[in-house]
């Protein structure tokens, strides 16, 4: 019930409408608009609502000190439709059992309601999850070093990445290159040699990011530090040999569990329908490191040298824990090491 | 990883239910036994409360009724020799002993070792330095605090932290004995109360932040170090109002995930740093206008509020805390209610969980009402919804059937409101509710009050809705409205009063409209994954039902509800015995309907089906809608199940048991007396009246003492003992008691009369009778509030007889298909009838354990029809006696007075067993927490009317006789002395204090170590002056501890139970077991010394008085 503002601000949600399995919506309001922090990144996750519609059983007023409006306030000011009153808990079971599947969400005069026959055929019509491009939406169009640190310097190829994951990479006291999520890792920038490499969260299908994949194959990339968060996670194990599939049931929520290998487990904040077959791994380089306990499947990898790691869930929470930032403290660790 | 399993533990329960400490501990440690059973470990239970199921006869184990003290438990552990001790199953009560244990070095000579949360992390849980130094080393703030001895050093503190300060008392329960000082007279005042209630004579001071939100986390931990939260809460009364006295709603509402996360984090690092290997319980206060916080308190055990977690949840903490006590890990448990995802996640909710307490402050006479940092109420219930209001609503129908959130049509001046809510009381949601009606706005609301803006906002819309429905009367109620007051929580009947229609109506009215509230699941994952759970509510703001209706033939049993004052742990008990019953009975679906968080029943696994609902007539016929039960039992669920018989009976739903017709004529004086008079039972004279002038003219005939009552009670609600025709005019006619509806019940009371109650079942043709229970104390103390003996002492055989052959015939004519019980009055081997109940009643566990013989077992089979195969009156083992002793809360109610009378006032109740009857007694005297006098202690006696008098004086020379010194009043004094007993000391009255020596005086100095004070009249109206006297005297021995009777006999029987000690050691026996995998080892009858020399006491209480 927490952290609607940051997921609605994810650009992992890019293009789709989102539900919440809540049944209140908006009960701290929203942040003023534009605010941002000392490093200058937005508080949200992003610079505006990425998902094209909401669907709630129920909205409340907003009472928090921080809050400046109401979520349907901001999600008017951003031009984003909404609809309350739908039980959330048939729709989660339906798309549990269907996967994600396509919604429309039609806004009309209350005398003058939409008919099923107009709302399928916006359906039918509308471009598949596949056919649009999200990243030259989400995606920065150039290059720009964020942060003032005179630290060591991280490349992050940006597909979408969420703010939280840059504010934990300047917080632990490195600059920070954000590159187009197709743009060319460079060994140096602006005369500083680049240190590590990030590749982070961000809309679609894995598969379909070649460019992406190609530039972490290519040698020079491969010899950085990396760290891997959710989509960022699935595309270097792409990059190495090892194959993607679609979940049964996705990993969506604050509340998953992922166990290591030594017995240790630790709740993280997931969203992911994809996920790294575990047996693909066999003779990448890449080694288990962390899986569901539920369904088995891969939530972390590692190479043997310990140069990457990657992790399917979210280690910067926002929303949700954040007990495995400690994965940054490790990434951040090597790259200072190595500078 | 496999895990070395101990073979053999010891678990300590809570004891007698108590305010901050009820049935809850016993759902915990029934999770931990389930958990221990699957583990085939060996279970030594100890816990004196007789009502629990955690007391049935084990599976594997042994169970025994001994006090929760070291010096009953020492000689358990060395005869039982288990390798591991499981503590934090048993509250507070258990911690205690367990840390005392370990002092006492009992644990180490006996080589047994704590499970779950090593004592070093509860001891820096407990003690408020080690707190604040580890909440430090985890980066968790603190507030800042002065742990002090004595009031100076308070006086210092404060005015370093500044007015207002709050005050708290090391290890105690509930909060009892802190509050919080505005200034320095106010400082004085709860400081010396605190350090007297502290057993280390310490009490901490602290910043008052009561305008701050509440928050809880409840945090499961692993010996590897795996740790989650499973739940947050937040009290909406904010900090000013204790937890348990808490309106809270799970998860929060108004927290920002950034908020969550940091207090969340935190409760992570404290439960790192303090090393917790199971459950514990973390509250913080957050400023609402910052992200400034503190940690207040960590509860290392299992408690209230995770009992609450669980239900509100799905995740069974204590069952999962034991499992990791007995060394797992989280990853390696399962989700018990998913089947097939692990236990190490964190719950998500797609509904919102509300708990309302149970006050009985009423039933109190004089109790503050104020709501503060002490905790009051005896019980909670929770209501669970798809939004705010909706779970409100339905906790408020939980927690009284009869109680209504809307205010009042006319409302009272905003003025007078607003300083009704600055200080809360449990009227204080419908007192906003109230204001907001007055025309205030939400803000000034929610600053008056301290409760979140967004919580009035959700009253807000309660209101102008309820507004909405009176604007419309007359016309149909449109759809829409009719179903957002449905969303929003509105029972039919509110429904009907705001629109000016008759409840079924309306109901008809709806179901035409296709508004019905639909069947949802609570899966602890939210529908994200596919889970076959048994665990579920209604709401209105869905659009299909999540199962299918149970397989034909299935049978719902109503539960109990809250506990309350007269329906507590027994009922649940009743009810999981009857649901156990019925499945072993082969029907084929078993579902349960409750309300109450704390309780056994609740726990989703225990029946076929769990419906967490509201124990009224509209939802009882909803979930019929829904499911076609074949039956419905409403005799297992205490009065508050009973009184649906007759409306469901009404509406066509199969009642399961004794026919509506039959528990009308037991509950219609007139019909149940015109029975009687047949079956040639005898019976007071009564009679009931619809005025004051006839029913005054009735009493006259009869004499007095007449006792008055409104028909269908239960508790003793609103009954009085009057003695003369003034008091009789003044109580019927304030409060307006006496009307053409409600006409009263005038019974003539007799005096000196003994109370025997006869527990039984029958199946209409065949009577099994569990035991007859003797009341110590004569009639005129409440039934709940007596010490029962088996077998009976004092009533002759004949007359036993006599009352057998009575219940048979009431069985036979009602047709009696279940349990009943039956109240008679003794007096001159002639015997009457007072009361028949056709239902469960508080003393069947005690029965049932007593006998062995599983009562219920054979209810079942009366309620479907089948043959009892037991008949006569169920054997009680040779030499055995059991003594039932009732536990009052009056510490925790400030103010209230200890007198006892018709009204119940117990909150709970422990049962010892044992060779004699004083050996049981003193050991269930010991567990309610009664202190035995010390050798040459002093007695203070004060006695009323010359009849009584008479009746002391073999008591006092009985006393005088063990070596004790006698004080008494100037009257009770002078009678003794003028009866040749030597040295007694006369102490002047409390409203002399000029006149030394002063018993008020005595008493503070720790000089009176035992009060027998027992009032002239039974009326409170008369002798006003000497009854205030006698008062303050009673709430004084209270607060000091001191062992108080106001009943002859029960002092009686307590001389006689000290005058066995100084012959006989007392016994520590298991009342039942299985056999052992290895050796059996029994417990021998061990010397036990609990009688205290008298130089330690006093020394000790010098001590306190610093």
């Amino acid at each position: 019930m927490v952290g609607y503002p940051e997921s609605l601000t994810d650009p992992s949600f890019r293009g789709q409408i989102l539900t919440f399995t809540y049944p209140l919506l908006g009960n701290y309001g929203v942040p003023p608009a534009g605010a941002r922090d000392r490093t200058g990144l937005p508080i949200l996750e992003s610079e505006e609502v990425q998902v094209r519609g909401v669907v709630v059983r129920g909205t409340t007023p907003p009472s928090h000190w921080s809050s400046s409006r109401s979520l349907a306030q901001w999600m008017a000011e951003e031009g984003v439709p909404g609809v309350r009153g739908v039980d959330t808990r048939r729709l989660t079971e339906h798309l549990r059992s269907n996967g994600v599947v396509r919604g429309v969400v039609d806004v009309a005069a209350a005398d003058a309601p939409p008919s099923d026959a107009e709302l399928a055929r916006a359906i039918a019509h509308a471009p598949g999850y596949a056919e649009e491009n999200y990243m030259a939406e989400v995606a920065p169009k150039s290059p720009a070093v964020l942060g003032r640190s005179k630290g060591p310097l991280v490349a992050v190829l940006d597909c979408g990445v969420k703010a939280s994951i840059l504010r934990a990479l300047l917080d632990r006291g490195v600059a920070v290159l954000r590159l187009p999520y197709d743009h060319e890792v460079p060994t140096r920038w602006d005369g500083r040699r680049v240190q590590g490499l990030l590749v982070g969260n961000g809309p679609g299908d894995p598969a379909e990011l070649a460019p992406t994949i190609e530039e972490l194959r290519r040698p020079s990339t491969r010899a950085l530090p990396t760290l891997g968060i959710c989509l960022g996670h699935q595309l270097l194990a792409l990059a190495r040999g090892a194959t993607t599939f679609k979940l049964k049931y996705g990993h969506r929520g604050q509340n998953k569990t992922i166990c290591f290998a030594d017995g240790r487990a630790l709740i993280v904040s997931e969203n992911h329908g994809y996920a790294v077959d575990a047996r693909s791994l066999r003779g990448t380089g890449l080694e288990s490191w962390a899986t569901n306990p539920d369904d088995g499947t891969l939530e972390g990898f590692r190479d043997g040298s310990g140069r990457v790691l990657a992790l399917q869930g979210h280690p910067e929470g926002h929303p949700g824990p954040q007990e495995a930032s400690f994965a940054f403290d490790r990434f951040v660790g090597k790259v200072k090491r190595r500078a | 990883m496999t895990v070395a399993l101990p073979e053999k533990v010891l678990l300590l329960g809570s004891g007698a239910l108590k305010i901050g400490e009820a049935g809850e501990f016993d759902y915990s440690g029934s999770q931990c036994l389930k958990a221990l059973d699957e583990e085939g470990v060996y279970a030594v239970v100890v816990n004196p409360n007789i009502a629990t199921l955690q007391t049935d006869p084990p599976r594997r184990g042994r169970v025994y009724f001994q006090p929760l003290t070291p010096e009953f438990v020492a000689p358990i552990l060395a005869a039982e020799r288990p390798e591991g001790v499981l503590l934090s199953f048993g509250g507070q009560t258990a911690l205690n002993c367990g840390v005392r244990l370990s002092d006492r070095g009992d644990l180490a000579r006996t080589k047994t070792r704590v499970l779950g949360t090593p004592l070093t992390g509860i001891r820096s849980t407990e003690d408020r330095a080690k707190f604040v130094r580890a909440m430090a080393n985890a980066r968790v703030p603190t507030l800042p605090s002065r742990a002090v001895y004595s009031y100076d050093e308070a006086l210092a503190a404060a005015e370093e932290l500044g007015f207002p300060v709050i005050v708290r008392v090391a290890y105690t329960l509930g909060g009892r004995g802190g509050g919080i000082a505005r200034d320095r007279a106010e400082l004085a005042e709860v400081v010396g109360r605190g350090l007297r209630a502290s057993p280390v004579g310490q009490v901490l001071l602290e910043r008052w932040v009561g305008a701050f939100k509440q928050l809880e986390y409840e945090v499961v931990r692993d010996a590897r170090g795996n740790a989650l939260t499973v739940c947050n809460m937040e009290n909406v009364l904010a900090m000013r109002v204790h937890t348990g006295d808490n309106v809270v709603v799970a998860p929060s509402q108004t927290l920002t995930d950034a908020e969550y996360q940091m207090l969340r984090q935190a409760a992570l690092r404290a439960a790192e740093e303090v090393g917790i290997v199971g459950e514990c319980n973390i509250q913080f206060c957050l400023d609402p206008t910052s992200e400034e916080y503190y940690a207040i308190e960590i509860n290392a055990r299992l408690s209230r509020s995770s009992a609450l977690a669980s239900k509100a949840t799905g995740y069974p903490l204590a069952y999962v805390a034991a499992k990791l006590a007995l060394g797992y890990t989280l990853p390696e448990l399962k989700n018990r209610i998913t089947g097939v995802t692990t236990a190490c996640f964190e719950p998500a909710l797609d509904y919102v969980v509300v708990k309302l307490p149970r006050w009985d402050l009423d039933k109190f006479a004089r109790a503050d009402r104020r709501l503060g940092p002490s905790m009051k109420s005896v019980g909670e219930v929770m209501g669970i919804g798809a939004s705010f209001p909706e779970a409100l609503a339905k906790a408020v129908r939980m927690s009284d059937p009869r109680a209504d959130l809307l205010p009042p049509a006319e409302v009272r001046a905003p003025r007078e409101v607003l300083e009704d809510l600055a200080h809360p009381t449990p009227d204080v949601l419908r007192c906003a509710l109230e204001a907001l009606r007055a025309g205030v706005d939400p803000a000034t609301v929610s600053r008056v009050s301290f409760i979140d803006r967004w919580f009035v906002d959700a009253l807000s819309e309660i209101e102008a809705t309820d507004r909405a429905l009176a604007a419309g009367r007359g016309a149909p109620i449109p759809t829409e409205l009719l179903r957002r007051a449905k969303e929003l929580g509105f029972s039919d009947r509110a429904i009907g009063r705001a629109s000016q229609r008759d409840e079924e109506e309306v109901r008809r009215g709806r179901l035409e409209s296709g508004v019905r509230p639909r069947v949802r699941m609570i899966d602890t994952l939210a529908g994200e994954w596919p889970a076959r759970t048994n665990y579920l509510y209604l709401t209105y703001r869905a659009d299909a039902d999540d199962v299918r209706p149970m397989p034909s033939g299935s049978v719902l049993v109503v539960g109990a509800g809250p506990y309350r004052i007269g329906s507590s742990v027994e009922f649940d008990w009743s009810t999981m015995n009857l649901v156990d019953g019925l499945k072993a009975e082969g029907v084929p679906g078993v579902a349960l309907l409750n309300s109450n968080p704390e309780t056994v029943s609740t726990d989703y696994d225990r029946s076929d089906r769990l419906y967490f609902e509201e124990i009224t007539l509209e939802r009882v016929r909803d979930i019929q809608d829904f499911e076609s039960f074949g039956g419905v039992v409403t005799c297992v669920g205490s009065q508050l199940a009973q009184n649906l018989t007759p409306l469901l009976h009404m509406c066509g739903v199969p009642i399961l048991g004794t026919a509506s017709e039959s528990i009308d004529t037991a509950e219609d004086r007139a019909r149940f007396a015109r029975l009687l008079e047949r079956l040639a039972i005898p019976q007071p004279a009564w009679r009931a009246f619809r005025t004051v002038e006839e029913a005054s003219a009735f009493a006259d005939e009869v004499g007095y003492p007449v006792l008055v009552r409104p028909s269908y009670v239960l508790s003793g609600q609103a009954m009085r003992v009057i003695a003369g025709r003034a008091d009789l005019g003044r109580f019927l006619s304030e409060a307006a008691r006496v009307s053409p509806e409600h006409p009263v019940v005038i019974t003539k009371f007799v005096e000196g009369a003994d109370e025997v109650e006869l527990d039984a079942i029958s199946d209409g043709e065949r009577v099994l009778v569990a035991g007859i229970l003797e009341h110590v104390e004569r009639a005129g103390v409440h039934s709940g509030d007596a010490i029962f003996c088996l077998p009976p002492r004092h009533t002759p055989e004949e007359v036993q007889q006599q009352l057998l052959s009575a219940a048979g015939r009431l069985a036979r004519t009602l047709a009696i298909r279940g349990p009943f019980n039956v109240q008679f009055l003794v007096k001159d081997r002639e015997y009457q009838i007072i009361e028949l109940n056709l239902r469960a009643s508080r003393s069947l566990p005690f029965l049932t354990k007593a006998t062995g013989v599983p009562l219920l077992r054979e209810a079942a089979r009366a309620m479907l029809g089948r043959p009892i195969t037991r008949e006569g009156v169920a054997p009680l083992p040779p030499g055995r006696w059991g003594v039932k002793v009732p536990q009052f809360s009056f510490l925790q109610l400030a103010g209230s007075d200890p007198l006892l009378g018709v009204e119940m006032q117990s909150t709970g109740e422990v049962a010892c067993f044992g060779p004699t009857f004083s050996d049981a007694l003193v050991k269930a005297l010991v567990a309610t927490g009664v202190r035995l006098v010390p050798r040459r202690g002093t007695a203070f006696l004060s006695v009323g009317g010359p009849r009584l008098k008479e009746e002391l004086l073999p008591v006092a020379e009985r006393l005088r006789a063990l070596g004790l010194k006698i004080t008494a009043t100037e009257d009770t004094g002078a009678f003794l002395a003028g009866r040749g007993l030597k040295g007694v000391r006369t102490l002047h009255k409390v409203s002399e204090p000029d006149r030394h020596p002063n018993v008020m005086e005595e008493l503070d100095r720790g000089k009176v170590d035992l009060i027998l004070n027992v009032p002239l009249s039974l009326t409170q109206e008369k002798f006003e002056r000497m009854l205030e006297d006698e008062y303050v005297l009673r709430r004084r021995a209270v607060e000091l501890g001191v062992p108080l009777f106001t009943s002859l006999e029960a002092f009686a029987a307590y001389v006689e139970g000290v005058a066995w000690l100084e012959e006989h050691p007392l016994t520590v026996d298991a009342l039942y077991g299985t056999p052992e995998p290895g050796a059996p080892r029994g417990a021998p009858s061990q010397q036990i010394p609990v009688v205290p020399r008298r130089k330690r006491a006093r020394a000790r209480r010098r001590r306190r008085a610093t």
